[in-house]
């Protein structure tokens, strides 16, 4: 007898460990760089905090969210790898490295189990290209953005810009500002000069002299950069007496830019950017950020925070299907009028399939604080694809 | 139009500054030990956490802050040497390389998860940059402050290594590092010396970047220590004045061609400033100040 | 005032020097002896602690086998080292600087290299000169004095005339001379067995790591056909 019970209880043992305890939960797959280069983009502290929210309430449909989370330490096959980790653990859905060298990869391997890349932040225009078609992105590409902070320039009476490009940060760096551009010349205004700089740039006074040597001075600069190094560009333009208003991307939305302030109220009175939700005090942004404090659960910032709309949008779409067969959730989403999700009241996926139609905000500050100059869906944006 | 040219030059002086500051501890450190201390940017991203930490403690006084950063720095820069490279000091050169990127790793990632991902504001030093008016030129104090602190700094080092008898040990171990044992001086103490030294230069300079920058993130000191080792390569490694004229020279470069190349050509500035420096190689290979045959004479 | 008691030198696990004992007494000139590779110099670095070894040295009726390298120096053993590594980078009056590192009466050493320039004109000609433009014999001058700067108890020598012209050579054993007449303990490494015989009042002979023989020179030279294959010194 012995024996016998020795072969049988082995499979029961297998086949329990097979079937893990989580089996009835929303899995959502998040290979992503919580170290490396592009840490500061990682959306995860919003996802947790959002997914925790959602089940401290019970759930969607009695199913709690699981996050698998893991460091891709910023590497391309770190991603690939853990993301043939999840697939295997059955995810609905993968946020990975918002940059499209990883995201086009990681998609293709998704593509084969069904399964969206759905990103919290990601702004490329390269993704919407249609090389692949499991990809979702929570926000519009840069060329909204661009065109919210112009139209905003355009009704402050901007006529003549600066524009600063880089190539170090891709279409990012170097595109986003020619749009900006087009934006300005179609509503009248001039581009006076194109000007280079680069990735990470501490001093801008080169491009500075250049600025004053221009024939006439400009209205606006527009930037798409990182901080603290537009911040930098703040203060040495304040210095050298250029009374022009620095217009920036998302790049710009970053706490140590309102720190910039700290001496002068005032440098920042002329300092906008459009980025990818507001928050500015009292946004719907900085309630979920107190929220998630309160949980012990602290959100730093606005990459972070956009990783609530991504599990909202989840939540919404297996309430939806009644499940969680990742091609039905990736339908549901791409069928829905509006999803409502966190930091702005709804997107939708319906018009573009491949990015979220959102409002886009121009930030700027009033004696060192953040307000919302506009918040709306760009009219003229050009055409980039 | 001359005053264009002149305010560039300013311009490219300042540039030249910073990286000729850092290029020097990364001289110091290699002239006696054959060490390229990558780990040296994270040296200079400590005396930048040690600002943000001062300023969130309430220390108001800049002598204060200034003063701590410096001597995290320093700190920072022999407790590196005793726990990372002492055990590596006979191990071949490339052991020596692969440590110190490891250090600067694990550093940048350790600011990354204990501090954060991104810029944390540090404007305490705000107050050393205001402008300053020439005629129709504009420059910033901090570029008159840091050229002068670099200036300074090279004059020490020269004092130093010619005049104390530390420093004359510092020359002679470069040189012969068991010589020096065996006259009864004692070796870690010249070593640990020559770290300090790279500390406190790495501490200089984190307060001007920082006054400029205004913000602190882990990368801070990795960026700029990759100029000022191309400074260094160029200037000639392990030479002291090589390492400040490399600084110099990489500096007007790059504004140079910054000023020079038309914006369509702005992707490849860093081409043209390679290219330059890659011609340089070829008149000298050792760079331009390359010590004498043997791992000679740093002054 | 040193007494090396069943020394054994290794390099990995190769053992170079097989359980070797010799003394030196105070003010006394010994000479180690022995062709290349014998283990003479390694028999040195294991006085200085700069190889590995097992056994004891005892300097001055302390054991210092197990202590620093730069301790020992402290304690008054002063070398001048095989091919003479003065540092070629620093001037001459650098190296003798060096050399002082351990004084404390600092007027007092300063002192004593104007005296060694008195002795070594040279030296005080090419005083700012950097170390490395001197020629060999003035190099190995320079490195007898740098060694002499420590005022040290005991004075190793390793190969002093290695390399060098006979004429220069003959200078080196007269400073030595000298040296012993001044009462300075020394032990001299030396492939030149004719010339340190004369010099030394007591010899060991090294082969392969073992003592082969010892005694002072006419019981040396009585060993006839073994010595003179050993360090080529005719009877």
């Amino acid at each position: 007898m012995k024996p016998f019970f020795k072969k049988i209880s082995i499979p029961i043992f297998a086949s329990f460990l097979a079937f893990p305890v989580y089996a009835d939960t929303i899995k959502v797959g998040f290979p992503v760089p919580l170290t490396g280069e592009y840490a500061p983009y990682a959306e995860i502290q919003g996802a947790k905090c959002m997914a925790e929210i959602i089940n401290n309430k019970g759930g969607v449909n009695g199913k709690k969210f699981e996050l698998l989370v893991q460091d891709t330490g910023t590497d391309t096959q770190t991603a690939i790898s853990l993301t043939e980790k999840f697939l295997d653990q059955g995810v609905v859905a993968i946020g990975t490295i918002p940059f499209s060298d990883t995201m086009i990869p990681v998609a293709q391997i998704a593509a084969g189990y069904g399964v969206t890349i759905l990103q919290a932040q990601s702004t490329q225009v390269e993704m919407h290209t249609g090389i692949v078609d499991n990809f979702i992105s929570n926000v519009s590409p840069d060329p909204f953005t661009a065109a919210a902070a112009a139209e905003y320039a355009l009704s402050e009476g901007v006529k003549n810009v600066v524009l600063l490009t880089s190539d170090d940060g891709g279409s990012w760096s170097a595109k986003t500002p020619l749009w900006f551009g087009e934006v300005i010349e179609n509503g009248g205004g001039k581009v006076l000069s194109k000007m280079n700089f680069s990735i990470p740039t501490s001093d801008w006074s080169p491009q500075i002299a250049e600025m004053k040597k221009l024939s006439s001075s400009p209205d606006a600069v527009y930037i798409s950069s990182i901080m603290p190094d537009v911040g930098v560009l703040v203060r040495q333009m304040k210095a050298a007496g250029i009374d022009a208003w620095v217009f920036g991307s998302d790049g710009l939305d970053d706490p140590s830019l309102d720190s910039v302030a700290d001496s002068d109220k005032s440098i920042l009175d002329k300092v906008a950017f459009g980025t990818l939700a507001p928050s500015q005090p009292g946004s719907a942004m900085q309630e979920f950020q107190a929220e998630c404090k309160a949980l012990g659960m602290p959100v730093d910032g606005m990459f972070p925070a956009l990783g609530a709309d991504v599990i909202m949008a989840l939540a919404y779409a297996v309430e939806k299907t009644g499940g969680t067969d990742p091609v039905a959730i990736r339908e549901a989403l791409r069928s829905a009028d509006s999803i409502p999700v966190r930091t702005v009241e709804s997107v939708s996926f319906k018009n573009n399939k491949s990015h979220a139609e959102r409002t886009v905000p121009v930030i700027g500050f009033k004696n060192g604080v953040r307000v919302l100059l506009s918040n709306a869906i760009p009219r003229f944006v050009p055409n980039w694809k | 139009m001359i005053d264009y040219v002149v305010q560039q030059s300013l311009n490219a002086l300042s540039f030249g500054a910073e990286y000729a500051l850092i290029a020097l501890g990364l001289a110091i450190v290699f002239s006696i030990m054959g060490l390229v201390n990558f780990a040296h940017g994270e040296v200079i991203a400590i005396g930048g956490y040690c600002m943000m930490v001062m300023a969130a403690i309430a220390f108001r006084n800049p002598i204060v802050i200034i003063i701590g950063a410096i001597f995290a720095s320093v700190i920072m820069a022999v407790f590196l040497e005793r726990i990372a490279f002492r055990p590596v000091r006979y191990a071949d050169a490339t052991t020596g390389l692969l440590t110190a990127f490891g250090v600067s790793l694990i550093l940048q990632n350790l600011f990354l998860l204990l501090v954060s991902p991104r810029p944390i504001a540090v404007t305490s030093m705000y107050f050393l940059d205001w402008p300053i008016k020439l005629g129709s030129i504009r420059i910033s104090s901090l570029q008159i402050f840091e050229t002068v602190a670099t200036l300074l700094a090279i004059l020490f080092l020269v004092l130093f290594l010619k005049r104390s008898f530390l420093g004359i040990a510092m020359r002679a171990a470069s040189l012969d590092f068991e010589m020096v044992r065996l006259m009864g001086i004692r070796a870690n103490r010249v070593i640990a010396t020559a770290f300090a030294i790279s500390g406190l230069l790495a501490g200089i300079a984190a307060i001007f970047i920082i006054a400029r920058r205004g913000a602190v993130d882990p990368t801070l000191g990795f960026n700029p220590v990759l100029k000022a080792f191309v400074a260094c390569v160029v200037g000639g490694f392990g030479s002291l004045t090589g390492a400040v004229l490399g600084g110099f020279l990489l500096g007007a470069l790059e504004v140079g061609m910054l000023v020079i190349l038309p914006q369509s050509y702005g992707g490849m500035k860093d081409a043209f400033v390679f290219a330059v420096i890659a011609i340089i190689l070829v008149w000298r290979p050792e760079g331009i100040l390359s010590p004498q045959k043997e791992k000679g004479d740093k002054i | 005032m040193l007494i090396v008691n069943d020394l054994s030198v290794f390099y990995g696990k190769i053992k170079v020097v097989h359980n070797i004992n010799f003394t030196i007494e105070e003010g006394s000139c010994v000479a180690l002896l022995g062709p290349n590779g014998a283990g003479k110099t390694s028999t040195i670095s294991s006085i200085l602690g700069t190889v590995n070894s097992t056994g004891t040295v005892n300097f001055c009726n302390q054991d210092i086998s197990k202590i620093q390298t730069e301790d020992r120096i402290k304690l008054g053993i002063s070398i001048a080292p095989e091919g003479r590594r003065v540092f070629s980078n620093l001037s001459v009056f650098e190296n003798l600087y060096l050399g002082s590192a351990i004084r404390k009466d600092r007027a007092i050493a300063d002192n004593e290299i104007e005296n060694w320039f008195n002795i070594f004109p040279i030296l005080k000609e090419r005083k700012d000169q950097s170390a490395g433009t001197l020629s060999g014999g003035e190099q190995q001058m320079l490195t007898i004095a740098r060694a002499l700067m420590g005022n040290p108890k005991i004075l190793l020598l390793d190969e002093p005339s290695l390399g060098l012209a006979p004429m220069i050579t003959k200078q080196v054993f007269e400073l030595i001379e000298t040296l012993k007449t001044k009462g300075i303990t020394i032990l001299l490494v030396e492939q030149n067995a004719t010339e340190a015989l004369k010099l030394a009042d007591y010899s060991y002979i090294l082969n392969s790591g073992n003592i082969v023989a010892h005694g002072n020179r006419s019981e040396i030279l009585k060993k006839g056909d073994l010595m003179s294959s050993l360090t080529g010194v005719e009877n």
